[in-house]
């Protein structure tokens, strides 16, 4: 039987058909993290509709890029992962992640989203919501300073431009470190360690800042290697 | 179109809220070689229609990946800006994504016929014609048979083709992505063609090939006696 399909004869029309779509390929970055049960997924995909994540996975299998497996033992759960293809989205992401990472710092260059405030959401980095606490961070990234603010009413994180008050908080870095932050080219551990990046707080706020953020709970585990280490 | 923002503190989310759609990502390809006018897009974007354009193009102007310029006798072209230019990248990687189910080279090969929407292409021929090509690609050999705007895909070779092309999927991307150009290909044997240099050009112009890399190969520089 011949399969009806509109796209053209084109290899990145037919890229974009496959996993052009926005929650595809939040899925695929989250399994670069580690294989995931449906379960474990779920945070990820606040905002979308009921069943965009069974369909999602469904359409994932079907193009080869996400196989299912079951746990060792009978009726233990059923984890994703990505396969060999899947993986070879990598650079795709890394390429994605930093597009998107100059809308999210304040950078001396301005951006689409400008120095002004902006709220976000941090509800599918926070599992518990009830864990949030009231606070702010202070950010220099590049020397550009900025605020990030926890706000414990409607689930808020507030970004303005300029110094906080009483940050819990205060983190110096560049855009550089940011980047392979977020390529997973190097750890915050490690990040410390060489002083590319600097912290001063509480071990208990930073590691509320990044949870809140949505680094992923391996990344913000490399902190405390970092300080006993 | 609804607000596609989640203003989540997530790089990935922020550029998927601008590109994360079927359309933007074509939008950019099409001006990486240079700016267009807003007619040239909607005539590479066919299958898109006019609200759909003026939305998507909005979107990627409002987010700064895109602007309006002025060249030469028009009024105004789009064209991309420095952040937008960063996606050539982006681009390339997912047309060398996309390359391997196209040829039929993944792990994942349909096995059943597939049809595929040519009329982009078919539009801008001046002579089309309904004939079949015969493909090899790693050693894998499946047909291409152009029926009217359509491009049926079927695994195997083809009783009659007018046209018989064989190459590796690397020297496609390279191609593909204009890293190497026909001429080349052709002279180190990586691309082995045989067929009427007319059918060859029809061929390449019905299966998408960007028509300035098209214009790079003269037809009479083809030799299909040309040997490995």
């Amino acid at each position: 039987m011949t399969r009806r399909t509109y796209k053209p004869f084109d290899p990145l029309a037919v890229a974009l058909e496959q996993i052009g779509d926005r929650w595809t390929l939040i899925i695929v970055r989250a399994l670069m993290n580690k294989p995931q049960r449906y379960s474990d997924l779920r945070p990820f995909m606040v905002g979308s509709g009921s069943n965009v994540l069974a369909d999602r996975l469904r359409r994932l299998a079907d193009h080869g890029i996400v196989t299912r497996s079951a746990g060792p033992r009978a009726g233990s759960d059923i984890t994703y992962q990505l396969t060999e293809r899947g993986w070879t989205l990598a650079p795709v992401i890394e390429d994605l992640v930093r597009f998107g990472l100059r809308s999210l710092l304040v950078s001396a260059t301005g951006g689409d989203s400008g120095p002004e405030r902006r709220v976000f959401d941090p509800g599918w980095a926070m599992t518990n919501p009830a864990l949030a606490v009231e606070e702010t961070y202070q950010w220099t990234i590049d020397g550009v300073v900025f605020t990030l603010e926890v706000v414990v009413e409607g689930l808020q994180i507030v970004r303005t431009p300029g110094h906080a008050k009483n940050p819990a908080v205060l983190l110096k870095t560049t855009a550089e470190v940011c980047e392979e932050l977020l390529a997973r080219r190097t750890t915050l551990g490690e990040a410390v360690k060489s002083n590319s990046l600097n912290l001063k707080g509480q071990p208990e706020a930073i590691e509320r800042m990044f949870t809140a953020l949505g680094f992923p709970p391996d990344q913000v585990e490399t902190l405390r290697l970092a300080d006993t280490g | 179109m609804a607000d596609r923002r989640h203003n989540r503190f997530c790089p990935l989310t922020m550029a998927l809220d601008v590109l994360g759609d079927r359309w933007s990502l074509l939008v950019v390809r099409a001006l990486l070689p240079g700016p267009q006018t807003r007619e040239s897009l909607s005539a590479y974007l066919a299958r898109l229609d006019d609200a759909d354009l003026d939305a998507t193009l909005r979107g990627l102007i409002d987010a700064e990946v895109i602007r309006q310029g002025q060249a030469g006798d028009h009024d105004s072209v789009l064209e991309l800006t420095d952040r937008g230019a960063m996606l050539g990248p982006t681009v390339q990687e997912l047309t060398r994504w996309g390359l391997g189910d196209l040829l039929l080279t993944t792990t994942k090969a349909a096995r059943d016929p597939e049809l595929f929407d040519q009329s982009f292409a078919v539009a801008n021929l001046a002579d089309p014609k309904d004939e079949t090509y015969s493909w090899t690609v790693d050693g894998r050999t499946f047909a291409l048979q152009v029926v009217g705007s359509t491009l049926i895909r079927t695994l195997g070779p083809p009783p009659d083709p007018v046209v018989t092309l064989e190459t590796s999927s690397e020297t496609h991307e390279a191609l593909v992505l204009g890293k190497i150009s026909f001429p080349e290909a052709l002279m180190r044997g990586e691309l082995r063609l045989s067929g009427q240099p007319e059918a060859i050009r029809r061929m390449f112009h019905v299966c998408g090939f960007p028509p300035e890399l098209l214009n790079a190969f003269a037809p009479d520089r083809i030799s299909p006696e040309v040997s490995p």
